[in-house]
C-alpha cells in the first residue's frame, strides 16, 4: 500500500508532536468556565495528553487495547483521545444520550479498559452495567459535582488521574515519546461505533493511515489558516466531528471551541463566529428557518430590504448555477446585501465563515440556493464512518445542485450492482472491530467498500446519492421509490423536523411526520389555534391542515407514484434519548414502522 | 366552561414567560397546574387575575372576554386570586382582613354568613378574631388569605402556591379545606402548586407546565399514574440514591408520553 504522509509523518500522533513544537504557545482549545472562555495552548494540550497517556500505561492498559469517552464535547474528550492515541491505545466514544443497554454493548464489544464519564448521570449508567464488563479496569469522572461522598475503588476523578500522570511525566516523559515513535501506519487510531439504525452498533476501525490521509485532504476541502476558529458542537463520537475537532486542527491550526452546553450552541456560534463549519442539513435548515421567522417578526422596512435582497440574490445564484451570464453587482445590490445579509450572517455567527459544508443526509436544493443568496457557499459532501470522513466533496466555486462533489484525489469511485456506490482508496476503513464477517461483507478482497448507498456518477465525475439501497421502497405497483429524497423535500418546511415515507408493498405512498414544536406552536399562537399539550397540538385540525398544505406544496415536484397521498403526525415529542431517534436526531425507519404500525395501517385501511 | 384560556402568551420585556397556554376550568372542579420554579405558573395566575396584561390570547370567563381588564374589574366578576406568600394586612385584625375581601359587596347579611362559614372551616381564625393578622403563623395567614378571597364571593378561586412554607400536615389541612369549599359551595378552584403530590391527590383536572408551555394535561388521577410524572414530580422513580452511593443531582430529560 502506498505511503501516506502528512508533514513527513505517517501517524497522527507524530504529526501532533510536530505541530506542538511548531505552535507551542498558540491557542489550540477553548472552553467556557463560568461564562468565560479559557484557552489551552498546543503545549498544554500535549502535556495533558501525555499525562493521561502515561497514567493509562501505569494502570496497565496495553497498546491496541480500547478506552472510551462518554461525555459531551469538551477539552477532556480530546485530551483522553489524543493521550490514548499517542500511546498506541485505541480511543472510542459513546454518545452521552446512550442508554445503559447501549453502553453495555459497546463496552463489552470493544473490551473497553478505561471509560471516561462526564458526570454523575453518566457514572450511574455505567455502574449499572459494570458487572457485565470484566475488562473495565477504571472509570474516570470529569465533574465532581454531587460525588463528594463517592467511595469506590474502581472509580476515580479525571483530574486526579491526570495529576498522577503529570507526576510520572517528571521522570518518565521519554516513555511517552518512545510510544509515539513506536506507532505504525497500520495501527488503529480510533474506533467509531456506527449509530446503528439497524441492528447492534458495530465498531468501525480507523487506522493511522486513514486519519493521516484525511489530514492531507483537509486543506483541499477547507479554506482555513492557522488561528481560524471552529466550534465543536456535533457529537465527537461521530466520525465527522472527530475529524473536524481532532484531526483538521492538526492539519490546519484551527482553534477548537467547545460550547457551554447543548442549549447554548446558537449563542456560542455568535460569540465564536467560526471560519469553518460542517453540519448536517438539519442544522442548516434550522438556521434558515430561524432567519425566516425572525424576519417575519421584524419591522416593515427590514422585511422589505430582506425580501428585495433575497430576490436579487436569487437571480444571481440561479444564473451562476446555470452557468449563464451573472447579472452585475450594482451599488443597489451592495447596499441591500450590506443592510440585509450582513446582519443575517452576524445573527447566525456566520460572518467569518469561509468553508461551509454539509452532508450525512440529502440536502434540499432550496437550502443551498438560500445560503448562496445570503453569501455562504454551502457545499455538499458525501462520507460515512467507513470512509473515515469525507469520500467526496464539492470543490470551492463548483456547486452543482443535487450532486455531492468529486471523490478525494487518490481514491477511486465506481457504481456497482444495484447502482451501489463503491469506493476504494486510503480513506477506506480498516474493518469492523472483532467482526471479520461483517468486514468481509462490506469491503471486497481487492479493497472496494460497499457503501450501501445507490447513486450515479456524472460525466464530470460528480457523485449523486439517491438513497440507502435497503431503504428503497417497492410499491404494490412495482415502482421503485427513494424515500430519503422525498423526505428531504418535506424537511425543508420549517414546520417539519423529520418525516418517514412509507409505501413498501402498498398501493400508494404515505408519510409519518414529526413536527417542529417551536415553529408549529408559534403558528398555532399566531392563528389562535387552541391546544394544550403536544399531542393535542398534533391533532388540532388547523395544524393537520398546515402540514397537509406543506405536503401538497411538495407533491407537484414529485413523480406521480411518489406523491404522498396521506400522512399522520407523530403525536409524541421525541428526544435523542428515545429509541425512535438516532443520536443525531434522525427518525429510525424500522422502529417508526413498528411503533406506529396502527397509525400506518389507519392510512391504508380506508 | 367557567374559564376558558386560549393561546395565552405573556412577556416580561424580551423574555417570553408563557407561550401558547390553553386550559379550561370547569364549574365545581379543582384544577391544578403543576410545574417547577420558573415554569410560568405564577405568571399564568397573574395574567388571569389582570395583574399583568397578556401579549396575545384570550381569557373567557363565563363566556365573556376578561383579558386586559384591570385587576379590580376581574375580581368583581368573581375571578379572585389568593396571591403567593399570602400578603395579608399585618396591622389589621383577622376579622378586618376578612372584611377587606368583602369590600365590594353590599349584601351585609350574606357577608356575615360567609364570615361564619369561613370560621367554620378555619376554627382557629375564630379564636384569633381580633388579633393582628401579622402576628399569625404562616398557616393561619394562609387561612386568612383564603378566607378573605372567599368573602369576595368568588366564582373561581385562584390559589398561588398555598403550600408555600407550610408543614406537610398544614398543607394537607389547607387542601382539605379547599376540597370542602368546592363541595359545600360549588366554587371552582384553580390552584398552582410545586407540591405535586398533594395537588394531584386533591385536584380533579391537572396540567403540567414547563418553561412556559403546557406539556401534559389530563385528570389528576390519570396524571399521577404516568411514569414521567411520577419520576419527575412525585419522586417515586428509581435511582434517588444511585449506585455510586451519592444523592442524585441530575434530572432525567423527559419526553412526556
Amino acid at each position: 500500500m502506498a505511503e501516506i504522509r502528512f508533514m513527513g509523518h505517517d501517524t497522527p500522533a507524530r504529526a501532533f508532536r510536530a505541530r506542538v513544537h511548531e505552535w507551542s504557545d498558540r491557542p489550540a482549545l477553548r472552553h467556557k468556565l463560568r461564562g468565560l472562555w479559557q484557552t489551552l495552548s498546543w503545549s498544554d494540550y500535549y502535556a495533558r495528553a501525555r499525562a493521561f497517556g502515561l497514567a493509562l500505561r501505569e494502570l496497565g492498559v496495553q497498546r491496541g487495547e480500547v478506552i472510551a469517552v462518554l461525555a459531551e464535547n469538551r477539552p477532556e474528550w480530546l485530551i483522553a483521545d489524543m493521550g490514548a492515541q499517542c500511546m498506541g491505545i485505541v480511543g472510542n466514544g459513546v454518545y452521552p444520550t446512550a442508554s445503559a443497554e447501549q453502553i453495555r454493548h459497546i463496552l463489552r464489544d470493544s473490551g473497553c479498559r478505561v471509560l471516561v464519564v462526564e458526570n454523575q448521570e453518566q457514572l450511574e449508567k455505567t455502574l449499572s452495567v459494570r458487572e457485565d464488563c470484566p475488562a473495565l479496569a477504571r472509570i474516570l469522572v470529569i465533574e465532581r459535582e454531587g460525588l463528594r461522598k463517592l467511595d469506590d475503588p474502581q472509580v476515580e476523578f479525571f483530574d486526579r488521574f491526570v495529576q498522577r500522570g503529570d507526576d510520572i511525566a517528571t521522570t518518565h516523559a521519554q516513555d511517552f515519546e518512545d510510544e509515539i515513535d513506536a506507532g505504525k501506519a497500520d495501527d488503529l487510531a480510533f474506533l467509531v461505533y456506527t449509530s446503528g439504525t439497524t441492528g447492534a452498533p458495530k465498531g468501525a476501525m480507523i487506522s493511522n493511515r486513514n486519519a493521516v490521509f484525511q489530514m492531507t485532504k483537509a486543506p483541499e476541502y477547507l479554506d482555513a489558516r492557522p488561528g481560524d476558529k471552529s466550534l465543536s458542537f456535533l457529537p465527537l463520537c461521530h466520525i465527522a466531528e472527530r475529524m473536524s475537532s481532532v484531526f483538521n486542527p492538526l492539519a490546519l491550526g484551527l482553534i477548537v471551541h467547545f460550547p457551554e452546553n447543548a442549549g447554548t450552541v446558537a449563542n456560542d456560534m455568535r460569540e465564536v463566529a467560526p471560519h469553518v463549519v460542517f453540519a448536517p442539513p438539519r442544522f442548516w435548515e434550522k438556521m434558515h428557518s430561524l432567519v425566516e421567522l425572525f424576519v417575519r417578526d421584524a419591522v416593515g422596512p427590514a422585511r422589505w430590504v430582506y425580501r428585495r435582497a433575497l430576490e436579487r440574490g436569487r437571480a444571481r445564484v440561479e444564473a451562476r448555477l446555470n452557468g449563464g451570464p451573472v447579472p452585475g453587482v450594482g451599488p443597489m445590490d451592495r447596499l441591500l446585501n450590506r443592510l440585509a445579509f450582513h446582519n443575517v450572517l452576524c445573527f447566525l455567527g456566520m460572518q467569518n465563515c469561509r468553508s461551509a459544508l454539509t452532508g450525512a443526509a440529502p440536502v434540499p436544493p432550496d437550502l443551498i440556493r438560500w445560503f448562496l443568496s445570503v453569501g455562504i457557499e454551502l457545499r455538499e459532501a458525501f462520507g460515512m464512518t467507513e470512509t473515515s470522513g469525507f469520500g467526496t466533496a464539492t470543490p470551492r466555486g463548483a456547486i452543482r445542485l443535487g450532486w455531492a462533489g468529486l471523490p478525494a484525489r487518490g481514491t477511486e469511485l465506481r457504481i456497482g450492482a444495484d447502482n451501489e456506490i463503491q469506493i476504494r482508496g486510503p480513506n477506506v476503513f480498516a474493518g469492523y472491530w472483532n467482526n471479520p464477517e461483517k468486514t468481509a461483507e462490506t469491503v471486497t478482497p481487492d479493497g472496494w467498500l460497499h457503501t450501501g448507498d445507490c447513486g450515479e456518477i456524472s460525466p464530470e465525475g460528480y457523485l449523486a446519492i439517491r438513497d440507502r439501497i435497503k431503504d428503497i421502497i417497492i410499491t404494490a405497483g412495482g415502482k421503485n421509490i427513494t424515500p430519503t429524497q422525498i423526505e428531504s423535500q418535506l424537511k425543508f418546511s420549517p414546520y417539519v423536523t423529520d418525516a418517514v415515507v412509507i409505501g413498501e408493498g402498498k398501493r400508494f405512498v404515505t408519510a409519518l411526520v414529526m413536527i417542529d414544536l417551536e415553529h408549529v406552536a408559534r403558528y398555532a399562537q399566531d392563528q389562535a389555534i387552541p391546544y394544550t399539550d403536544f399531542a393535542s397540538l398534533t391533532r388540532a385540525p388547523a395544524i393537520v391542515a398546515l402540514i397537509r398544505a406543506e405536503i401538497e406544496a411538495v407533491n407537484p415536484r414529485l413523480a406521480r407514484v411518489e406523491q404522498i397521498k396521506d400522512f399522520r403526525i407523530i403525536d409524541q415529542l421525541l428526544t435523542a434519548e428515545d429509541e425512535e431517534l438516532t443520536p443525531t436526531m434522525k427518525l429510525k425507519r424500522k422502529v417508526i414502522a413498528q411503533k406506529y404500525a396502527t397509525l400506518i395501517d389507519g392510512m391504508y385501511s380506508a | 366552561m367557567l374559564l376558558d384560556v386560549q393561546n395565552l402568551e405573556t412577556w416580561y420585556g424580551p423574555i417570553a414567560a408563557m407561550k401558547g397556554v390553553n386550559l379550561t376550568v370547569a364549574e365545581g372542579r379543582i384544577t391544578a397546574v403543576l410545574g417547577a420554579n420558573g415554569a410560568g405558573k405564577t405568571t399564568l395566575l397573574n395574567t388571569l387575575a389582570g395583574v399583568i396584561d397578556p401579549f396575545k390570547g384570550k381569557v373567557l370567563f363565563q363566556g365573556a372576554e376578561v383579558q386586559g381588564l384591570d385587576a379590580d374589574a376581574v375580581a368583581r366578576r368573581g375571578l379572585v386570586l389568593v396571591p403567593e406568600g399570602r400578603q395579608v394586612y399585618p396591622f389589621l385584625s383577622v376579622r378586618d382582613n376578612l372584611l377587606m375581601g368583602a369590600f365590594a359587596r353590599r349584601d351585609r347579611d350574606a357577608v356575615a354568613r360567609d364570615i361564619e362559614r369561613v370560621q367554620g372551616w378555619f376554627p382557629r381564625l375564630k379564636e384569633r378574631d381580633a388579633q393582628h393578622a401579622g402576628l399569625l403563623s404562616g398557616g393561619e395567614q394562609q387561612m386568612v388569605a383564603i378566607g378573605r378571597a372567599y368573602l369576595s364571593a368568588p366564582k373561581l378561586l385562584m390559589l398561588d402556591e398555598p403550600s408555600l412554607g407550610l408543614s406537610p400536615m398544614l398543607t394537607h389541612e389547607i387542601f382539605g379545606i379547599i376540597t370542602r369549599i368546592r363541595d359545600e359551595t360549588g366554587t371552582a378552584v384553580l390552584v398552582v402548586e410545586q407540591n405535586a403530590a398533594v395537588a394531584l391527590k386533591h385536584g380533579d383536572d391537572g396540567y403540567i407546565m414547563e418553561l412556559g408551555r403546557i406539556v401534559a394535561a389530563d385528570t389528576c388521577a390519570a396524571l399521577s399514574q404516568k411514569e414521567d410524572v411520577r419520576e419527575a414530580y412525585l419522586g417515586t422513580g428509581a435511582g434517588v440514591h444511585g449506585l455510586s452511593g451519592t444523592q442524585q443531582r441530575w434530572k432525567r430529560r423527559k419526553t412526556w408520553r
